[in-house]
């Protein structure tokens, strides 16, 4: 009898295991990608709402800065002060102050699944602070990886990272020693994340999430008069003392088509890129020059700007680019026109971008 | 093709395939002949073809012999001094940040499974790794040194297999040197069409960066509604 028995668990074992294993190694983690979404938006929501002060080291083409960020919610409203602490050893002089802002982060969309995989890695201890590693992966190599290590408890954002595709870190901050204050009523861990609805000024919508917002600090409630305004307050502040206001610099418009003015065709962008459009600019610095039109496509993670501006002699230096860490900025001849592309993405999306540009 | 010889046009004296290879590369066999040669060295890749194997052996040797009879050179054998320059290349490759790496351990103990297989692959993805970038280098070398007079004939063998263009990198490792170095030119050459359409850039002068600035300003003010790092990079862009 026990020699039947054994044998039945042997054939069982048989039988289950190959069906077993396979469904057991190769099952997705469960949700995992919706938490490390979740968080991410949680970050993007705890950054406008927290009371911070702290110092971050960065770190860009080899070189590591150290900057000295404040960030204080006061009757709703975003401050924020940013000082480099040093320049080649050296303090810097207050005139040589710098705006610095974490008000634009993204709004992660599930759209973005299409172009990148988020991950929610191990735990991490930055600024002495147990904090969780979040990773957007692009599925391409059209724009960079992103790393986040995010204070699971507060929402903050303590390191970031940008990884090329040789996988070493082109662009890098990280929180050294960081203070941070929940407002009154707190911020639950386990609050909502905000959707990009929630969050859209451009409507006059409130910036705040959920109910719980009212008992802590009164959202800023923004339209685009309002936007523009703090814009205007923001870019002439003499003290370096920036008010910002969550995505009130958006003040773009979306576009529909890939047809731009003057006859230019964007025939093709790469995946998960839309197009937008900001407000034009003069080309040169005289007033006889034209218009230059500036076009955003960005993906929500990774963006990138496209001028095109009627070619002058000031402009007229050839085919140049520029690297600065993760910013790539190339800039040619086509036509009678300069076109310009800026990003943070490879430099082989700018090619690209500026290939898949033609007049009509 | 799987017998290596063949009657010689006098009909008495068989003719190996490794006596036309030689003709052909002193230039002296006819196109039939040409094309038999290069048909059984496409064909070399196919596991029952022994006498393709061995002929594109043949081949490789007979272009080293060659070269190092026309060069004044000495001929390049897999030497130490090359093993260490394939040594060198690979630290050269990727390195992993440590955050990357304890990251990637901390994903896989979340999935025990996949991380035994990814365990299993690990060693075996980084050996053929390291084994196709050996085997590359080496037709690299191979090539270079067999010259134009080889590519011309290298490139009429990709016009007459297709199928070769489609071989892994592991199996052509396995090839010999020579016949693996014919099937790299295509890739590269297309390679070399493309950056030939490519627009060259040059490193952007002062005043071309100070020019440009105006866009980067723009760019931060604007296109960092949606992005995060250009409120960070607004500090920094004037150092580029």
């Amino acid at each position: 009898m026990i020699m039947l028995i054994k044998s039945l668990q042997q054939i069982l074992q048989k039988l289950i295991a190959p069906a077993i294993i396979p469904m057991i190694v190769f099952a997705p983690p469960v949700h995992a990608d919706e938490e490390a979404i979740e968080l991410l938006n949680r970050m993007n929501y705890a950054v406008h709402q927290l009371n911070y002060t702290g110092t971050l080291a960065y770190l860009k083409n080899n070189t590591l800065s150290s900057l000295h960020i404040s960030h204080n919610v006061v009757n709703g409203v975003e401050m924020e002060r940013v000082v480099r602490l040093n320049e080649e050893g050296n303090e810097v002089s207050r005139e040589e102050l710098q705006d610095f802002s974490f008000a634009s982060l993204p709004i992660i969309r599930p759209e973005m699944k299409k172009v990148y995989s988020f991950d929610m890695g191990r735990e991490n201890r930055i600024a002495n602070i147990p904090c969780r590693i979040i990773t957007a992966r692009p599925k391409d190599r059209e724009r960079y990886l992103q790393k986040y290590c995010i204070d699971a408890v507060t929402g903050m954002l303590l390191d970031y990272m940008l990884v090329g595709k040789s996988h070493k870190p082109v662009e890098q901050f990280m929180f050294t020693s960081i203070e941070i204050q929940v407002p009154e009523g707190g911020i639950s861990p386990n609050s909502a994340a905000p959707t990009a609805d929630q969050l859209s000024l451009d409507s006059g919508k409130t910036a705040c999430p959920n109910t719980n917002c009212s008992n802590a600090v009164e959202p800023i409630k923004v339209n685009g008069e309002v936007a523009t305004a703090i814009v205007d307050q923001a870019l002439s502040t003499n003290n370096k003392t920036t008010i910002v206001a969550p995505h009130a610099v958006k003040l773009t418009r979306q576009m529909l088509s890939s047809n731009l003015d003057d006859g230019w065709v964007m025939e093709a962008l790469p995946v998960g890129f839309e197009m937008s459009q900001a407000p034009s600019s003069k080309a040169g610095m005289d007033d006889a020059s034209g218009e230059t039109k500036h076009y955003i496509i960005s993906d929500g993670l990774s963006s990138l700007s496209v001028f095109v501006s009627p070619l002058t002699d000031e402009a007229n230096f050839g085919a140049v680019k520029i690297n600065s860490g993760a910013l790539n900025v190339i800039s040619q001849r086509k036509g009678n026109s300069m076109i310009t592309v800026v990003g943070e993405v490879p430099e082989n999306t700018l090619h690209n971008i500026v290939e898949n540009l033609r007049k009509k | 093709m799987s017998d290596s010889k063949s009657k010689s046009n006098d009909g008495d004296q068989p003719i190996s395939l490794a006596e036309h290879l030689s003709t052909m590369l002193d230039d002296e066999a006819g196109s039939f002949e040409q094309r038999r040669v290069l048909d059984e060295l496409t064909s070399s890749n196919n596991a029952s073809n022994n006498s393709g194997r061995e002929l594109s052996e043949k081949l490789s040797h007979y272009a080293l012999i060659g070269e190092s009879m026309r060069s004044t050179n000495p001929a390049t054998v897999a030497g130490p001094s090359f093993l260490a320059s394939i040594h060198d290349k690979i630290a050269e490759e990727d390195q992993y940040h440590n955050v990357q790496l304890q990251d990637l351990a901390a994903n896989d103990g979340v999935n025990q499974q996949s991380s035994k297989s990814s365990s299993v692959l690990r060693p075996i993805g980084g050996f053929a790794l390291a084994a196709s970038f050996a085997a590359v280098a080496f037709m690299g070398v191979q090539n270079y040194q067999l010259g134009n007079q080889l590519a011309e004939k290298s490139a009429t063998i990709v016009a007459y297999s297709e199928a070769a263009k489609n071989r892994k990198m592991a199996q052509i490792g396995n090839q010999t040197a020579v016949v693996g170095s014919v099937e790299k030119l295509a890739p590269a050459d297309s390679e070399n069409i493309i950056n030939q359409n490519k627009k060259v850039y040059k490193q952007a002068n002062a005043h071309a960066r100070s020019f440009l600035k105006r866009y980067v300003d723009s760019h931060v003010q604007y296109a960092s509604a949606s992005t995060f790092v250009p409120s960070v990079r607004v500090i920094a862009y004037a150092d580029y």
